[in-house]
């Protein structure tokens, strides 16, 4: 595949300020770890996308939790969760910028935003599939209150709830690079948007292509995480 | 959730109510920075105002004409491509793969790319919307490829169909319900993917209008254009479940049930 683009661009098939060299790309990767921090931006995005992951993870069970417990709050707000995991997010980063300034107090708050909707959704979906058994298992030990939540319910939910946290890290990492990329601040998205307003093209393409090796390496390690707890 | 019964509605209706009041009081209190959190009045009128306004509509029509044109490329190009993969299984499977950890990539860090294509107009927006609305589309079908019921394909081949009449009779009707599912998530990831270019770079549109009411710091006018935004979003997803509820009703095969590949 590389070396196919390697022959078409050498070949002046495609212009190659539009679709560089293959190997312009690998020749851009000293200039990008070297003068651009590829790994300090790298660093700092991750950081980011930790952090609203885990505030949205803090908060996400929390709510999840109160929308499992008392029926009131879930017959109220149930659906405008469901609705608002539907609502594009991302839009509201402008809100976000009002609020906390461009800064990494409004990339944090975005990540979070974006990545709160599916832990809300799946700690409830976790906690309500707890087997009646399980449950009754816990009533007979004479378990009550806190300790049987604490004992049986969430460990028996932690399976989806571990899920719902990958999706949301996932989450969570589109925002933050997103809101990298439209406000010029911060890791890899203030990169992509720094190469790209300076047209240089090989360098951009190395970005993104890291872009999509980190979001890819997110995934495996999310995934593979979610397996090793999976019981069976 | 149970959102037939009685009451339930006006539960939400007063949950929405004391959302309001929380951010009235919060707004009024000079907890926050003044003017962040506007008044519910004020964006009301806000919004009202932008109801009168031709600006307001011609923005609109802009925005959703790209929004339905990017779905229309992308949701289309999904289908085909996902139909193709289910096809191919070994190689299929691969690629999937692949198809599987792209879509993880924020897609707006394909943008600069979409600029330098097809310029800063609408073209770009479409295009962008497409690319990152194919994905959902695109898995959700290479999915389903696999739940097609093996009898049905043998059925379809002992009665020497075409690939198009394999395609049109066995195929489609049994991913319908997976393809709906799709395009619902690929409406909302288009929505995201069409503003945020409008956001970035602005030529027409409510993401232009969105950035030059906040360079403004007209916040009352942002947000009521987010409720806009975030509300034709809701709707569009709704509809798109409706959709896919009736043809759940409707359809005859049994649903995610996997089942063993042909022995063949």
């Amino acid at each position: 595949m590389g070396l196919l683009i390697e022959l078409i661009v050498r070949l002046g098939l495609v212009h190659s300020f539009l679709m560089p060299a293959p190997s312009a790309v690998l020749a851009s990767v000293p200039m990008l770890v070297g003068e651009e921090r590829l790994l300090q931006r790298f660093g700092a995005t991750v950081g980011e996308t930790f952090a609203g992951a885990a505030v949205a993870a803090v908060l996400g069970v929390s709510i999840g939790w109160l929308l499992h417990r008392f029926r009131l709050i879930r017959l109220a707000f149930m659906s405008w969760v469901v609705g608002m995991a539907a609502a594009p997010l991302i839009l509201l980063y402008p809100l976000f910028l009002i609020f906390f300034g461009r800064g990494l107090g409004a990339i944090i708050a975005m990540s979070a935003t974006a990545a709160i909707t599916p832990i809300i959704l799946k700690t409830c979906e976790g906690l309500d599939g707890v087997s009646r058994v399980l449950i009754d298992v816990g009533r007979s030990f004479d378990l009550t209150g806190a300790r049987l939540f604490w004992r049986i319910c969430l460990p028996a939910a932690l399976p989806t709830i571990a899920s719902g946290i990958r999706l949301g890290l996932a989450y969570a990492l589109v925002g933050v690079v997103s809101v990298e990329y439209l406000t010029n601040y911060g890791g890899l998205g203030e990169l992509i948007t720094d190469l790209s307003d300076r047209y240089e093209m090989a360098a951009m393409y190395g970005a993104i292509l890291f872009v999509m090796l980190v979001s890819s390496g997110f995934l495996a390690m999310a995934e593979a995480t979610e397996r090793w707890m999976r019981p069976g | 959730m149970n959102p037939g019964r009685p009451g339930s509605a006006s539960l939400r209706l007063l949950a929405v109510l004391g959302i309001a009041f929380v951010w009235e009081a919060l707004g009024a209190s000079n907890i926050v920075y003044p003017g962040v959190l506007p008044s519910w009045i004020a964006i009301l009128f806000e919004l009202g105002d932008l109801l009168l306004s031709s600006a307001f509509w011609f923005a609109l029509s802009v925005t959703l004409a790209e929004i339905a044109l990017a779905l229309a490329l992308g949701g289309g190009a999904g289908i085909a491509i996902g139909i193709l993969l289910g096809l191919g299984r070994n190689l299929g499977g691969a690629l999937e793969r692949y198809v599987h950890y792209l879509a993880s990539t924020p897609k707006v860090v394909f943008l600069p790319l979409f600029f330098i294509l097809f310029g800063i107009g609408s073209p770009s927006k479409v295009a962008i919307g497409a690319f990152a609305c194919s994905f959902p589309v695109i898995l959700g079908t290479a999915s389903a490829m696999r739940f097609v019921k093996p009898v049905f394909i043998h059925v379809g081949a002992s009665f020497g169909l075409s690939p198009w009449q394999m395609l049109a009779k066995v195929y489609l009707p049994s991913l319908l319900e997976s393809i709906v599912t799709g395009l619902r998530v690929a409406l909302g990831v288009a929505f995201s993917a069409c503003l945020i270019a409008e956001i970035r770079v602005s030529t027409a549109g409510l993401g232009s209008l969105i950035m030059a009411s906040y360079d403004r710091s007209r916040f009352a006018e942002v947000y009521a254009l987010l409720f806009v935004i975030i509300g034709f979003a809701i709707t569009g997803n709704t509809l798109l479940d409706r959709l896919s509820r009736r043809l759940d009703r409707r359809t005859v095969l049994p649903r995610k049930v996997p089942l063993s590949r042909p022995h063949s």
